[in-house]
């Protein structure tokens, strides 16, 4: 009896610690981590030249309530002289399968390609009537040649008029190499490979 | 003396050898360089261009697939996949285009900077840095047509073949950290741009008229 007892308490601090795990996903966190840092980058990372997306992303996740893992991790060291980080953490690639296959997090649509919407010139999976935001944390990936390898990736942080060059209305990432802060999530008009390029957006939570 | 002149001397003739052979080595590829780099300005035109379904005044132009899958076979191999991919990209812009189909005007190649190359008789590889614009022609949710500079720079690694016909052509591209942005993003010169008309037509004149090489500095 005292044995099944215990296995019932065992049982529930597990389901408890999953369960505040999830709960400690917070979207505002993130966002509010993303806004500080997209241009003045974080001292506590490295800052990888033209190739920082993901690393910022990363940061973003684990500010949001994303726990480091063995599979997931950036373990900073004194001047940086020996960081060490996962792959997952700092390349796009990875980071999507992580967030796919580790994470479990939510697919919002298979794939998309400009091409393939009917109404020619907007991105029809996250648009402006969608309800995107305060729902979780969404990330964008971005394959720009659409094979199957992704390149870029971004951070959904809001609703609203780009602040970049163009005044686009839609919802709004932050993103590092290029550093942008508060622009259209599908980047289109930045983009010289737009045609070919495919989007992919997970959200976890 | 001459003792303590012997290491230097052995130490020149080694660099006059070294010298020697890689200038050997690279004779062929100063020969092969030009031809290459007008291939992959090409493939680069190809590459991003596919929104190329009109001509200089916006009007939709009905050989446009047909003259694509001819210009993407003379520059790539089938094997490297991207005539089927492109055209088809192609393809399905021309059947549902409209009014408000965005569309890309011109692209340039603004500079190719080779780093390495190396080739033999039958195949070669180029690693190089590609810095493109073009100009871009979304249609606004007003109706109104905006004229966009974009650009891109990015490292490729181009693996070429040369065909039964003794032309070379682009068997795979490898890229790497592709940065796109506005022109003054990626460091370049921020050319004056009006950025909404009316209709298509105006803005494909426009568009037209612009200096995209006018981006370089200096």
């Amino acid at each position: 009896m005292r044995r099944f007892v215990s296995l019932c308490v065992a049982f529930v601090l597990a389901l408890s610690l999953c369960a505040a795990q999830v709960l400690a996903y917070s979207r505002t966190n993130a966002t509010n981590y993303a806004d500080t840092y997209v241009f003045d980058h974080n001292p506590n990372f490295r800052y990888f030249t033209d190739r920082n997306c993901t690393n910022f992303v990363s940061q973003c996740m684990h500010a949001g309530g994303v726990p480091m893992t063995d599979a997931w991790y950036y373990h900073k060291t004194f001047l940086h002289i020996a960081d060490s980080y996962s792959l997952s953490w700092t390349v796009a690639n990875e980071l999507k399968n992580y967030v796919k296959n580790d994470l479990g997090a939510l697919r919002l649509v298979s794939k998309w390609r400009k091409v393939a919407d009917p109404t020619h010139n907007t991105y029809a999976y996250i648009d402006n009537s969608s309800n995107i935001t305060n729902t979780g944390i969404e990330i964008v990936f971005y394959d720009w040649q659409d094979n199957g390898n992704i390149d870029h990736s971004s951070i959904v942080v809001g609703t609203g008029t780009s602040a970049g060059d163009f005044a686009d209305y839609g919802d709004l990432i932050d993103q590092n190499s290029y550093d942008r802060k508060h622009v259209i999530w599908n980047l289109d008009k930045y983009n010289t490979r737009r045609w070919t390029t495919a989007i992919y957006a997970f959200r976890l939570s | 003396m001459s003792k303590n002149r012997l290491p230097l001397q052995l130490f020149v003739s080694v660099v006059i050898i070294l010298g020697v052979i890689i200038g050997i080595g690279t004779t062929n590829d100063r020969n092969l360089q030009p031809k290459l780099e007008a291939i992959v300005e090409q493939a680069e035109v190809l590459s991003v261009g596919q929104g190329c379904v009109v001509d200089a005044k916006g009007a939709l132009n009905p050989d446009c697939v047909a003259e694509y899958r001819e210009a993407l076979n003379a520059v790539f191999t089938e094997r490297s996949g991207f005539p089927a991919q492109y055209a088809e990209t192609m393809q399905a812009i021309y059947e549902s285009f409209d009014e408000s189909t965005d569309v890309v005007l011109n692209n340039q190649v603004l500079r190719l900077d080779v780093n390495e190359l190396h080739a033999d008789g039958k195949s070669a590889t180029m690693d190089c840095e590609v810095t493109l614009a073009q100009t871009y022609i979304p249609h606004q949710q007003d109706g109104q047509y905006q004229v966009v500079i974009a650009a891109s720079k990015e490292q490729k690694t181009y693996t070429f073949v040369k065909g039964e016909d003794g032309a070379w052509y682009i068997d795979s591209v490898v890229s790497k950290n592709f940065i796109t942005g506005t022109p003054e993003e990626l460091g370049l010169a921020n050319v004056s741009c009006e950025t909404v008309f009316p209709t298509r037509e105006e803005a494909c004149a426009y568009a037209a008229s612009l200096d995209l090489h006018a981006l370089l500095k200096g």
